[in-house]
């Protein structure tokens, strides 16, 4: 296995892999700018490109490209709350408030560094887990998907300011705005109002680019000013990257926990990396001793989302690899990349092909550290992009998420649905109804009817109660719920107690 | 309008809405409402509370806390009397420029659909800086080129997309 591990690492060390791969890391943060444009929109427009080459080169390039767009993105979400994917969304919740307070450089840092860890730890656990993966995978069933998604939506009073009720209606307006097109079991076109291009549904990133970036513009021409105050942006930028790196180390435990539950959950097929950062976002807040600093720029929230999309890429990696089921829509184009290459993932290639395996989980590593490094040095000139007037960068925004929201389906109507989102975005924030829990909702709407509706065909009414692991969740998910009530009563006794 | 009249505005609008996508689930069949129609029946349960919550409850004002209705408390973050006045006055000072910039939202949008992107965009973007902005003509157009550019190359030779030509140039040029 050391000897496969070697010669994988060897593989990527040839002029042409390195060229491909940091080609990959920059076409990757071009693509990661440009909002709404993810990472598998970079890797399915180099994928024709992999035709011809050898296995370690095609590797080095769609990977990179990869881990280039998860970073490209999150300087977006920290820097201008324009999130470049779904996934990165949260990474908006607490980024954007620091970048605001004057802690951009510490945020992009403190992102960069548990980036660089969540990537690492998803590569070992890799590693280590393709074989026990494969009993953890065969062991959970709808049902438990089912109560994943329903513990997604327990972190909603997180993200409510002050307004739980207010909170569960945005998420709420989510899930109905995602039930809007054809329903997953029947069929059926649900409140189209008979439009034709309705009936698949509001693309999330489109309604996400105008939730948070075009009406993040909006507030900035009412608002006026900059985003961040020049002498504030500007000042301690290199204390702030230390800082940030600090950060990423200081808070171990988060990025530990969220790198575990990206691996877990990027393992798991069907389950995006969104749900991934969202769950890792909620158990950060669940375990901190201070959950109210969530939402309002904590390191903690940039750090957990960030480890996790990072580590979720090993995670994507192990039905790939082990069974040839891809764990998402990245590991799709990479499983494309397999076919064409003539490699036939499953047994077969973890028997025979273990250099390539290894060749994979090192690349993970050294995109990252790449990726990581490109990141700490640009983060403190990236920054001074936010004290740039308001003025000035709202109509450059705002182009270029029409050109993005465009792109993603070539369709005018997604331009129109980023618009109105932006208006909808701009009046639930300045009434407090949480775009963030409306994300959550719209996220997870499709993978609670779903996963609800398999389960009741399989398993009857009783789905809930006929499995022992759905009843392992249920309990977690009610702890969970419980647990924030608990702390704060048990701290309010504690503080009369106390004096 | 009061800070308390716009809250209620928006709402009777989610009320309203949760209360229409009920009506309409009724048009589907039990399967393909079973999972829709009991959120938005809560959601609107929620949303009655709130304005309950929002207009007969004196002590909790505007947000309701959860966490600080179960231990019984009052929720900090309630807008309390003074500062709804201070709201109610920024919001006066904002209604103009907000109102400007959903217009401007809403143009760009029109422009685009009748003239297409790339036409729009130069429009919107060099207008904006020369109206707005009022930076000097000859800055505006140097940076409006450079988006303009900057935009052309990474989506339609990079990503090789077709931008939307506009219903205007469809009608008159074909």
């Amino acid at each position: 296995m050391l000897q496969a591990s070697l010669e994988g690492l060897l593989l990527i060390f040839s002029v042409s892999s390195l060229t491909f791969m940091f080609l990959g890391i920059a076409f990757g943060l071009l693509i990661g700018f440009l909002p709404g444009l993810g990472g598998i929109v970079a890797m399915a427009l180099l994928l024709p490109f992999t035709f011809g080459m050898s296995p370690p080169e095609a590797f080095a390039l769609l990977i990179g490209a990869h881990t280039g767009t998860i970073f490209g993105s999150s300087i977006t979400s920290i820097l201008f709350n324009v999130p470049g994917a779904s996934k990165s969304v949260v990474v908006c919740f607490d980024g954007f408030p620091m970048t605001q307070r004057g802690e951009g450089v510490r945020a992009l840092a403190a992102g960069a560094t548990a980036s660089l860890l969540g990537g690492i730890i998803g590569a070992l656990v890799l590693t280590v887990s393709l074989p026990l993966m494969k009993m953890v995978m065969l062991a959970l069933a709808p049902p438990e998907y089912f109560m994943m998604a329903i513990w997604g939506l327990t972190i909603i009073a997180i993200f409510s300011e002050g307004s739980v009720l207010k909170g569960l209606v945005a998420a709420g307006f989510g899930l109905a705005i995602a039930f809007i097109g054809m329903d997953p079991v029947t069929g059926t076109a649900r409140y189209t109002f008979g439009i034709s291009e309705l009936v698949d549904g509001f693309d999330i990133p489109v309604a996400i680019m105008g939730l948070f970036a075009i009406s993040q513009m909006i507030k900035l021409y009412v608002k006026g000013g900059s985003i961040v105050e020049r002498d504030q942006s500007l000042a301690n930028s290199k204390s702030g990257l230390i800082e940030g790196i600090k950060d990423a180390f200081r808070h171990w435990r988060t990025v530990l926990q969220a790198s575990f539950l990206g691996v877990f959950i990027g393992a798991l097929p069907g389950v995006g990396a969104s749900v991934a950062s969202i769950a890792a976002y909620g158990a950060a807040v669940q375990t901190s001793k201070t959950p109210e600093r969530f939402g309002k720029g904590a390191v903690e929230g940039v750090i957990a989302p960030e480890a996790t999309n990072a580590s979720s890429e090993g995670g994507h990696l192990i039905p790939t690899l082990a069974f040839g089921i891809p764990g998402s829509e990245v590991a799709v184009i990479l499983l494309a990349a397999f076919v064409m290459l003539g490699i036939q993932p499953g047994r077969e290639m973890l028997e025979y092909n273990l250099p390539l395996v290894f060749n994979l989980v090192w690349l993970i590593v050294l995109t990252n550290v790449f990726s990581t490094g490109f990141g700490l040095m640009m983060s403190p000139y990236l920054v001074r992009m936010t004290a740039l007037p308001g003025n000035f960068l709202i109509p450059i925004i705002l182009a270029v998420c029409v050109s993005g929201a465009y792109a993603m389906n070539k369709s005018m109507l997604d331009v129109v649905v980023a618009m109105v989102f932006g208006i909808i975005g701009y009046y639930m924030d300045k009434y407090n109804y949480s775009r963030a829990d409306m994300v959550i909702g719209m996220v997870l709407a499709l993978m609670i009817e779903r996963y609800m509706q398999i389960s009741l065909t399989l398993y009857g009414s009783k789905f809930l109660l006929e499995r022992p692991l759905t009843l392992v969740f249920a309990v977690l998910i009610i702890l969970s719920v419980i647990y924030p009530f608990a702390r704060r009563i048990m701290a309010k006794r504690k503080a009369v107690l106390g004096g | 309008m009061s800070r308390r009249a716009q809250e209620n505005l928006v709402a009777f609008l989610f009320l309203f809405f949760f209360l229409a996508m009920i009506y309409l689930s009724y048009d589907y069949t039990y399967k393909a409402r079973m999972v829709p129609v009991p959120i938005y029946v809560i959601s609107a349960l929620i949303m009655l509370l709130q304005i309950y919550f929002m207009n007969f409850k004196k002590n909790i004002n505007l947000n309701v806390d959860a966490a600080e209705l179960l231990t019984g408390g009052k929720s900090k973050d309630s807008v309390k009397g003074p500062e709804k006045t201070e709201q109610v006055k920024i919001q006066k000072v904002e209604g103009g420029s907000e109102l400007a910039a959903i217009s401007m939202i809403v143009l760009y949008l029109v422009m685009t659909l009748l003239i297409g992107i790339l036409p729009a965009m130069f429009l919107f973007v060099f207008g904006f800086f020369i109206l707005i902005t009022k930076m000097k003509w000859y800055i505006s157009l140097l940076v409006t080129l450079a988006t303009e550019v900057s935009i052309y190359i990474l989506f339609s030779y990079v990503l090789q997309i077709k931008f939307f030509q506009g219903w205007l140039v469809k009608l008159f040029l074909g």
